[in-house]
Protein backbone atom coordinates (compact mmCIF):
# COMPACT_ATOMS: atom_id res chain seq x y z
CA UNK A 1 0.00 0.00 0.00
CA UNK A 2 1.59 3.31 -1.05
CA UNK A 3 1.57 6.57 0.91
CA UNK A 4 -1.22 8.10 -1.12
CA UNK A 5 -3.47 5.09 -0.60
CA UNK A 6 -2.80 5.21 3.14
CA UNK A 7 -3.62 8.91 3.16
CA UNK A 8 -6.81 8.26 1.21
CA UNK A 9 -7.94 5.63 3.72
CA UNK A 10 -7.30 7.90 6.69
CA UNK A 11 -8.93 10.84 4.95
CA UNK A 12 -12.03 8.77 4.18
CA UNK A 13 -12.33 7.81 7.84
CA UNK A 14 -11.97 11.43 8.98
CA UNK A 15 -14.44 12.73 6.41
CA UNK A 16 -17.06 10.15 7.31
CA UNK A 17 -16.75 10.97 10.97
CA UNK A 18 -17.10 14.66 10.16
CA UNK A 19 -20.09 14.01 7.89
CA UNK A 20 -21.97 12.15 10.61
CA UNK A 21 -22.00 15.29 12.74
CA UNK A 22 -24.20 16.97 10.14
CA UNK A 23 -27.04 14.47 10.35
CA UNK A 24 -30.08 15.93 12.10
CA UNK A 25 -33.07 13.88 13.16
CA UNK A 26 -36.12 14.44 11.02
CA UNK A 27 -39.84 13.81 11.26
CA UNK A 28 -40.26 11.79 8.07
CA UNK A 29 -44.05 11.97 8.16
CA UNK A 30 -43.87 15.74 8.39
CA UNK A 31 -41.50 15.91 5.44
CA UNK A 32 -43.85 13.76 3.36
CA UNK A 33 -46.84 15.80 4.43
CA UNK A 34 -45.20 19.07 3.53
CA UNK A 35 -44.08 18.04 0.05
CA UNK A 36 -47.49 16.55 -0.63
CA UNK A 37 -49.22 19.76 0.39
CA UNK A 38 -46.79 21.87 -1.64
CA UNK A 39 -47.01 19.65 -4.71
CA UNK A 40 -50.29 17.72 -4.75
CA UNK A 41 -50.40 14.82 -7.19
CA UNK A 42 -53.32 13.75 -9.32
CA UNK A 43 -52.39 10.13 -9.69
CA UNK A 44 -55.27 8.05 -11.04
CA UNK A 45 -55.20 5.56 -8.19
CA UNK A 46 -54.92 8.12 -5.48
CA UNK A 47 -57.59 7.41 -2.87
CA UNK A 48 -60.32 9.99 -2.72
CA UNK A 49 -60.16 9.93 1.04
CA UNK A 50 -56.61 11.26 0.91
CA UNK A 51 -57.78 14.31 -0.98
CA UNK A 52 -60.30 14.88 1.74
CA UNK A 53 -57.62 14.45 4.39
CA UNK A 54 -55.46 16.94 2.51
CA UNK A 55 -58.08 19.58 3.09
CA UNK A 56 -58.79 18.58 6.67
CA UNK A 57 -55.14 18.58 7.73
CA UNK A 58 -53.76 21.30 5.52
CA UNK A 59 -53.87 24.13 8.04
CA UNK A 60 -52.83 22.06 11.03
CA UNK A 61 -49.98 20.25 9.33
CA UNK A 62 -48.39 23.31 7.80
CA UNK A 63 -47.05 24.25 11.19
CA UNK A 64 -45.24 20.94 11.59
CA UNK A 65 -42.40 21.83 9.29
CA UNK A 66 -42.45 25.55 9.76
CA UNK A 67 -38.89 26.47 8.79
CA UNK A 68 -39.16 24.68 5.45
CA UNK A 69 -42.33 26.50 4.51
CA UNK A 70 -40.81 29.75 5.59
CA UNK A 71 -37.84 29.15 3.34
CA UNK A 72 -40.12 28.13 0.49
CA UNK A 73 -42.02 31.36 0.87
CA UNK A 74 -38.77 33.28 1.02
CA UNK A 75 -37.53 31.51 -2.09
CA UNK A 76 -40.73 32.39 -3.92
CA UNK A 77 -40.37 36.01 -2.89
CA UNK A 78 -36.72 36.08 -3.94
CA UNK A 79 -37.64 34.39 -7.21
CA UNK A 80 -40.26 37.02 -7.90
CA UNK A 81 -37.76 39.75 -7.06
CA UNK A 82 -35.23 38.12 -9.39
CA UNK A 83 -37.78 38.11 -12.21
CA UNK A 84 -38.39 41.81 -11.70
CA UNK A 85 -34.64 42.47 -11.60
CA UNK A 86 -33.97 40.42 -14.73
CA UNK A 87 -36.77 42.13 -16.62
CA UNK A 88 -35.53 45.54 -15.52
CA UNK A 89 -31.90 44.80 -16.35
CA UNK A 90 -32.83 43.13 -19.63
CA UNK A 91 -34.84 46.16 -20.66
CA UNK A 92 -32.01 48.52 -19.81
CA UNK A 93 -29.51 46.34 -21.65
CA UNK A 94 -31.69 46.20 -24.72
CA UNK A 95 -31.95 49.98 -24.81
CA UNK A 96 -28.17 50.34 -24.58
CA UNK A 97 -27.51 47.72 -27.27
CA UNK A 98 -29.88 49.24 -29.76
CA UNK A 99 -27.61 52.25 -30.23
CA UNK A 100 -24.46 50.20 -30.83
CA UNK A 101 -23.21 48.69 -34.09
CA UNK A 102 -23.19 44.87 -34.34
CA UNK A 103 -19.51 44.12 -34.82
CA UNK A 104 -19.20 40.59 -33.52
CA UNK A 105 -19.17 37.27 -35.36
CA UNK A 106 -21.78 34.56 -35.35
CA UNK A 107 -23.06 32.84 -32.25
CA UNK A 108 -26.12 32.44 -30.15
CA UNK A 109 -27.04 32.86 -26.54
CA UNK A 110 -29.75 30.74 -24.89
CA UNK A 111 -33.07 32.46 -24.55
CA UNK A 112 -35.43 29.77 -23.25
CA UNK A 113 -35.50 29.48 -19.49
CA UNK A 114 -38.08 26.91 -18.44
CA UNK A 115 -37.77 27.48 -14.70
CA UNK A 116 -40.91 28.91 -13.13
CA UNK A 117 -38.74 30.94 -10.77
CA UNK A 118 -35.74 32.06 -12.80
CA UNK A 119 -32.70 33.23 -10.93
CA UNK A 120 -30.62 36.25 -11.74
CA UNK A 121 -28.23 34.46 -14.09
CA UNK A 122 -26.59 36.05 -17.13
CA UNK A 123 -28.94 38.37 -18.91
CA UNK A 124 -29.77 37.69 -22.55
CA UNK A 125 -27.30 39.12 -25.02
CA UNK A 126 -29.09 40.41 -28.10
CA UNK A 127 -25.90 40.67 -30.19
CA UNK A 128 -23.72 37.74 -31.30
CA UNK A 129 -20.79 36.88 -29.09
CA UNK A 130 -17.15 36.68 -30.06
CA UNK A 131 -14.75 34.11 -28.61
CA UNK A 132 -11.08 35.06 -29.16
CA UNK A 133 -9.24 32.04 -30.54
CA UNK A 134 -12.51 30.13 -30.43
CA UNK A 135 -12.94 26.59 -31.71
CA UNK A 136 -16.05 24.71 -32.76
CA UNK A 137 -17.24 21.46 -31.24
CA UNK A 138 -20.30 19.71 -32.66
CA UNK A 139 -21.89 17.12 -30.43
CA UNK A 140 -25.17 15.22 -30.09
CA UNK A 141 -27.65 16.06 -27.36
CA UNK A 142 -30.16 13.31 -26.62
CA UNK A 143 -32.93 14.85 -24.54
CA UNK A 144 -35.08 11.96 -23.34
CA UNK A 145 -36.83 14.06 -20.73
CA UNK A 146 -40.21 15.70 -21.00
CA UNK A 147 -38.75 19.16 -20.48
CA UNK A 148 -36.63 21.30 -22.82
CA UNK A 149 -32.90 21.17 -22.20
CA UNK A 150 -31.06 24.47 -22.09
CA UNK A 151 -27.31 24.82 -22.65
CA UNK A 152 -24.97 27.64 -21.68
CA UNK A 153 -21.25 28.35 -21.86
CA UNK A 154 -20.16 30.56 -18.99
CA UNK A 155 -17.65 30.86 -16.21
CA UNK A 156 -18.63 29.96 -12.67
CA UNK A 157 -19.99 32.95 -10.80
CA UNK A 158 -20.70 33.63 -7.17
CA UNK A 159 -24.38 32.86 -7.59
CA UNK A 160 -24.26 30.20 -10.29
CA UNK A 161 -23.41 31.03 -13.86
CA UNK A 162 -20.92 33.83 -14.38
CA UNK A 163 -19.61 35.69 -17.40
CA UNK A 164 -20.35 34.22 -20.80
CA UNK A 165 -17.27 32.62 -22.36
CA UNK A 166 -18.65 30.76 -25.37
CA UNK A 167 -21.79 30.02 -27.34
CA UNK A 168 -23.95 27.08 -28.32
CA UNK A 169 -26.25 26.81 -31.31
CA UNK A 170 -29.01 25.87 -30.87
CA UNK A 171 -29.13 26.44 -27.14
CA UNK A 172 -32.44 24.70 -26.47
CA UNK A 173 -33.18 21.06 -27.24
CA UNK A 174 -36.91 20.31 -27.17
CA UNK A 175 -38.32 17.46 -25.06
CA UNK A 176 -37.84 13.93 -26.39
CA UNK A 177 -35.57 15.15 -29.16
CA UNK A 178 -32.09 14.22 -30.32
CA UNK A 179 -30.16 16.85 -32.21
CA UNK A 180 -26.64 18.07 -32.82
CA UNK A 181 -25.51 21.36 -31.36
CA UNK A 182 -22.37 23.34 -32.10
CA UNK A 183 -20.38 24.93 -29.34
CA UNK A 184 -18.03 27.82 -29.91
CA UNK A 185 -15.52 27.32 -27.11
CA UNK A 186 -12.46 29.23 -25.94
CA UNK A 187 -9.00 27.70 -26.53
CA UNK A 188 -8.13 24.56 -24.55
CA UNK A 189 -5.72 26.48 -22.35
CA UNK A 190 -8.67 28.34 -20.83
CA UNK A 191 -9.72 26.40 -17.71
CA UNK A 192 -12.30 28.77 -16.28
CA UNK A 193 -15.02 28.18 -18.85
CA UNK A 194 -17.80 25.61 -18.28
CA UNK A 195 -20.61 24.02 -20.21
CA UNK A 196 -23.83 24.20 -18.22
CA UNK A 197 -26.90 22.06 -18.70
CA UNK A 198 -30.30 23.04 -17.27
CA UNK A 199 -28.86 25.28 -14.57
CA UNK A 200 -32.30 26.58 -13.64
CA UNK A 201 -33.95 23.23 -13.17
CA UNK A 202 -31.60 21.24 -10.99
CA UNK A 203 -28.66 20.92 -13.39
CA UNK A 204 -25.45 22.86 -13.27
CA UNK A 205 -21.93 23.10 -14.61
CA UNK A 206 -21.37 19.96 -16.63
CA UNK A 207 -17.69 20.00 -17.49
CA UNK A 208 -14.88 22.40 -18.27
CA UNK A 209 -14.61 23.43 -21.89
CA UNK A 210 -10.91 22.56 -21.69
CA UNK A 211 -11.98 18.88 -21.50
CA UNK A 212 -13.65 19.17 -24.91
CA UNK A 213 -13.66 17.72 -27.47
CA UNK A 214 -14.57 14.31 -26.12
CA UNK A 215 -16.14 11.36 -27.87
CA UNK A 216 -19.70 10.76 -26.80
CA UNK A 217 -22.99 12.55 -26.39
CA UNK A 218 -25.11 14.36 -23.86
CA UNK A 219 -27.95 12.30 -22.45
CA UNK A 220 -30.67 14.00 -20.40
CA UNK A 221 -32.84 11.50 -18.58
CA UNK A 222 -34.67 11.25 -15.24
CA UNK A 223 -33.95 14.88 -14.50
CA UNK A 224 -30.21 14.28 -14.78
CA UNK A 225 -27.62 14.97 -17.41
CA UNK A 226 -25.15 12.23 -18.26
CA UNK A 227 -22.27 11.88 -20.62
CA UNK A 228 -22.33 8.78 -22.80
CA UNK A 229 -18.74 8.12 -23.80
CA UNK A 230 -17.75 6.06 -26.81
CA UNK B 1 -50.01 -0.03 4.70
CA UNK B 2 -46.34 -0.58 4.00
CA UNK B 3 -44.70 -3.45 5.77
CA UNK B 4 -40.94 -3.54 6.06
CA UNK B 5 -40.56 -7.23 5.31
CA UNK B 6 -38.95 -9.02 2.40
CA UNK B 7 -35.74 -7.98 0.71
CA UNK B 8 -34.54 -4.41 0.83
CA UNK B 9 -34.87 -4.10 -2.91
CA UNK B 10 -38.43 -5.37 -2.90
CA UNK B 11 -39.35 -3.04 -0.10
CA UNK B 12 -37.66 -0.15 -1.81
CA UNK B 13 -39.38 -0.92 -5.09
CA UNK B 14 -42.74 -1.11 -3.35
CA UNK B 15 -42.20 2.15 -1.53
CA UNK B 16 -41.05 3.81 -4.74
CA UNK B 17 -44.11 2.67 -6.63
CA UNK B 18 -46.53 3.77 -3.94
CA UNK B 19 -44.75 7.05 -3.32
CA UNK B 20 -44.68 7.83 -7.03
CA UNK B 21 -48.46 7.41 -7.01
CA UNK B 22 -48.78 9.95 -4.24
CA UNK B 23 -48.74 7.76 -1.14
CA UNK B 24 -47.37 9.91 1.66
CA UNK B 25 -46.80 7.02 4.05
CA UNK B 26 -44.63 5.29 1.49
CA UNK B 27 -42.79 8.53 0.82
CA UNK B 28 -42.16 8.91 4.54
CA UNK B 29 -40.62 5.45 4.42
CA UNK B 30 -38.19 6.63 1.76
CA UNK B 31 -37.36 9.66 3.88
CA UNK B 32 -36.66 7.38 6.83
CA UNK B 33 -34.39 5.20 4.74
CA UNK B 34 -32.35 7.86 2.95
CA UNK B 35 -32.44 11.14 4.87
CA UNK B 36 -29.32 10.44 6.93
CA UNK B 37 -27.25 9.47 3.88
CA UNK B 38 -28.37 12.58 2.01
CA UNK B 39 -27.65 14.82 5.00
CA UNK B 40 -24.17 13.48 5.68
CA UNK B 41 -23.09 13.92 2.06
CA UNK B 42 -24.60 17.41 1.85
CA UNK B 43 -22.93 18.41 5.12
CA UNK B 44 -19.56 17.93 3.45
CA UNK B 45 -20.68 19.67 0.25
CA UNK B 46 -21.74 22.74 2.23
CA UNK B 47 -18.44 22.73 4.11
CA UNK B 48 -20.10 21.87 7.42
CA UNK B 49 -23.04 24.27 7.29
CA UNK B 50 -25.97 22.70 9.15
CA UNK B 51 -28.52 25.21 7.93
CA UNK B 52 -27.56 24.87 4.27
CA UNK B 53 -27.50 21.11 4.63
CA UNK B 54 -31.00 21.05 6.02
CA UNK B 55 -32.26 23.36 3.30
CA UNK B 56 -30.62 21.33 0.54
CA UNK B 57 -32.05 18.03 1.73
CA UNK B 58 -35.51 19.46 2.21
CA UNK B 59 -35.39 20.89 -1.28
CA UNK B 60 -34.21 17.53 -2.59
CA UNK B 61 -37.18 15.75 -1.06
CA UNK B 62 -39.48 18.19 -2.76
CA UNK B 63 -37.89 17.45 -6.14
CA UNK B 64 -37.93 13.72 -5.44
CA UNK B 65 -41.64 13.80 -4.68
CA UNK B 66 -42.33 15.41 -8.05
CA UNK B 67 -39.93 13.32 -10.14
CA UNK B 68 -39.97 9.95 -8.44
CA UNK B 69 -42.04 8.49 -11.26
CA UNK B 70 -39.05 8.89 -13.59
CA UNK B 71 -37.03 6.29 -11.66
CA UNK B 72 -37.78 2.70 -12.57
CA UNK B 73 -34.88 0.78 -11.09
CA UNK B 74 -34.87 0.57 -7.26
CA UNK B 75 -31.08 0.21 -7.35
CA UNK B 76 -30.88 3.71 -8.81
CA UNK B 77 -32.94 5.29 -6.06
CA UNK B 78 -30.20 5.95 -3.50
CA UNK B 79 -27.69 7.51 -5.93
CA UNK B 80 -30.51 9.47 -7.55
CA UNK B 81 -31.68 10.93 -4.25
CA UNK B 82 -28.17 11.74 -3.10
CA UNK B 83 -27.35 13.33 -6.45
CA UNK B 84 -30.37 15.59 -6.24
CA UNK B 85 -29.46 16.63 -2.71
CA UNK B 86 -25.85 17.28 -3.71
CA UNK B 87 -26.94 19.43 -6.64
CA UNK B 88 -29.09 21.49 -4.31
CA UNK B 89 -26.25 21.80 -1.81
CA UNK B 90 -23.81 22.88 -4.53
CA UNK B 91 -26.15 25.58 -5.75
CA UNK B 92 -26.94 26.84 -2.27
CA UNK B 93 -23.24 26.89 -1.38
CA UNK B 94 -22.35 28.88 -4.46
CA UNK B 95 -25.07 31.43 -3.79
CA UNK B 96 -24.02 31.94 -0.21
CA UNK B 97 -20.26 31.87 -0.73
CA UNK B 98 -19.87 35.61 -0.98
CA UNK B 99 -19.94 37.45 2.30
CA UNK B 100 -19.94 34.41 4.51
CA UNK B 101 -17.59 34.32 7.44
CA UNK B 102 -16.08 30.96 8.14
CA UNK B 103 -17.23 29.83 11.52
CA UNK B 104 -14.55 27.62 12.94
CA UNK B 105 -16.24 25.36 15.41
CA UNK B 106 -15.49 21.94 16.69
CA UNK B 107 -18.01 19.45 15.41
CA UNK B 108 -18.73 16.59 17.77
CA UNK B 109 -19.77 13.25 16.37
CA UNK B 110 -22.90 12.26 18.34
CA UNK B 111 -22.33 8.61 17.56
CA UNK B 112 -18.80 8.66 18.91
CA UNK B 113 -18.17 6.82 22.16
CA UNK B 114 -14.55 7.84 22.51
CA UNK B 115 -13.51 10.57 24.97
CA UNK B 116 -12.90 14.10 23.69
CA UNK B 117 -9.47 14.26 22.17
CA UNK B 118 -8.00 17.75 21.61
CA UNK B 119 -5.63 16.51 18.89
CA UNK B 120 -8.37 14.93 16.83
CA UNK B 121 -10.51 18.05 17.10
CA UNK B 122 -7.70 20.25 15.94
CA UNK B 123 -7.74 17.86 13.02
CA UNK B 124 -11.47 18.52 12.56
CA UNK B 125 -10.81 22.24 12.35
CA UNK B 126 -8.06 21.62 9.80
CA UNK B 127 -10.47 19.50 7.80
CA UNK B 128 -13.17 22.16 8.01
CA UNK B 129 -10.74 24.82 6.83
CA UNK B 130 -9.55 22.62 4.00
CA UNK B 131 -13.15 22.10 2.90
CA UNK B 132 -13.81 25.83 3.13
CA UNK B 133 -10.94 26.46 0.73
CA UNK B 134 -12.39 24.15 -1.90
CA UNK B 135 -15.09 24.84 -4.48
CA UNK B 136 -18.53 23.36 -3.93
CA UNK B 137 -17.88 21.12 -6.94
CA UNK B 138 -14.73 19.67 -5.42
CA UNK B 139 -16.45 19.16 -2.07
CA UNK B 140 -19.27 17.40 -3.90
CA UNK B 141 -16.79 15.07 -5.54
CA UNK B 142 -15.09 13.97 -2.32
CA UNK B 143 -18.41 13.83 -0.44
CA UNK B 144 -19.96 11.52 -3.00
CA UNK B 145 -16.85 9.37 -3.23
CA UNK B 146 -15.91 8.98 0.42
CA UNK B 147 -19.20 9.56 2.27
CA UNK B 148 -21.72 8.47 -0.34
CA UNK B 149 -19.56 5.58 -1.52
CA UNK B 150 -20.12 6.35 -5.21
CA UNK B 151 -17.94 4.57 -7.76
CA UNK B 152 -16.44 6.45 -10.71
CA UNK B 153 -19.41 5.73 -12.98
CA UNK B 154 -21.91 6.95 -10.39
CA UNK B 155 -19.70 9.96 -9.70
CA UNK B 156 -19.59 10.85 -13.37
CA UNK B 157 -23.35 10.58 -13.66
CA UNK B 158 -24.01 12.59 -10.50
CA UNK B 159 -21.53 15.35 -11.28
CA UNK B 160 -22.20 15.37 -14.99
CA UNK B 161 -18.59 14.78 -15.89
CA UNK B 162 -16.78 12.08 -17.79
CA UNK B 163 -15.53 9.14 -15.65
CA UNK B 164 -11.93 9.85 -16.64
CA UNK B 165 -12.34 13.52 -15.81
CA UNK B 166 -13.80 12.56 -12.46
CA UNK B 167 -10.85 10.33 -11.60
CA UNK B 168 -8.32 12.96 -12.63
CA UNK B 169 -10.06 15.63 -10.64
CA UNK B 170 -10.27 13.41 -7.58
CA UNK B 171 -6.55 12.71 -7.78
CA UNK B 172 -5.79 16.43 -7.96
CA UNK B 173 -8.00 17.16 -4.95
CA UNK B 174 -6.42 14.38 -2.90
CA UNK B 175 -2.94 15.62 -3.70
CA UNK B 176 -3.86 19.10 -2.58
CA UNK B 177 -5.54 17.85 0.60
CA UNK B 178 -2.54 15.75 1.48
CA UNK B 179 -0.27 18.76 1.35
CA UNK B 180 -2.75 20.82 3.40
CA UNK B 181 -3.63 18.22 6.01
CA UNK B 182 -0.37 16.36 6.15
CA UNK B 183 -0.39 12.59 6.06
CA UNK B 184 -2.86 12.29 8.91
Amino acid sequence: MDDMTRFEDRFEERLRSFARTGVQSVDSAAVARTVAVDHPKDAPNRPARRRLLDEVHRTRQRAVFGPWRTRSALKTALGAAAVVAVVALGGAYFVIQRGQPAVFGSGQTPTARPSPTPTATPSPTPTPFVVPGGRNWTVTVNNESSDPTTLFVTEEGETGMGRQCGTVTPSVVPPNTTMTVTFLLPPKRVTTCWIWVNPDTGGGSFFQTSDAPMKGEFLIRDGQTMWGGQ
Amino acid sequence: MVTMTGSTTETSAGLMRLAADGDEVAFAGLVDAHHADMSSVCFVVTGGDVELTEEAVQSAWSIAWRKLHTIRDPERLRPWLISIAVNEARQLSRRRRRGRVLEVTVALDPSSTTPWDPDSHVGDIDLRNALAGMSAEDRALIALRYVGGFDSTELARALQMSPSGTRARLARILGRLRSELGDG
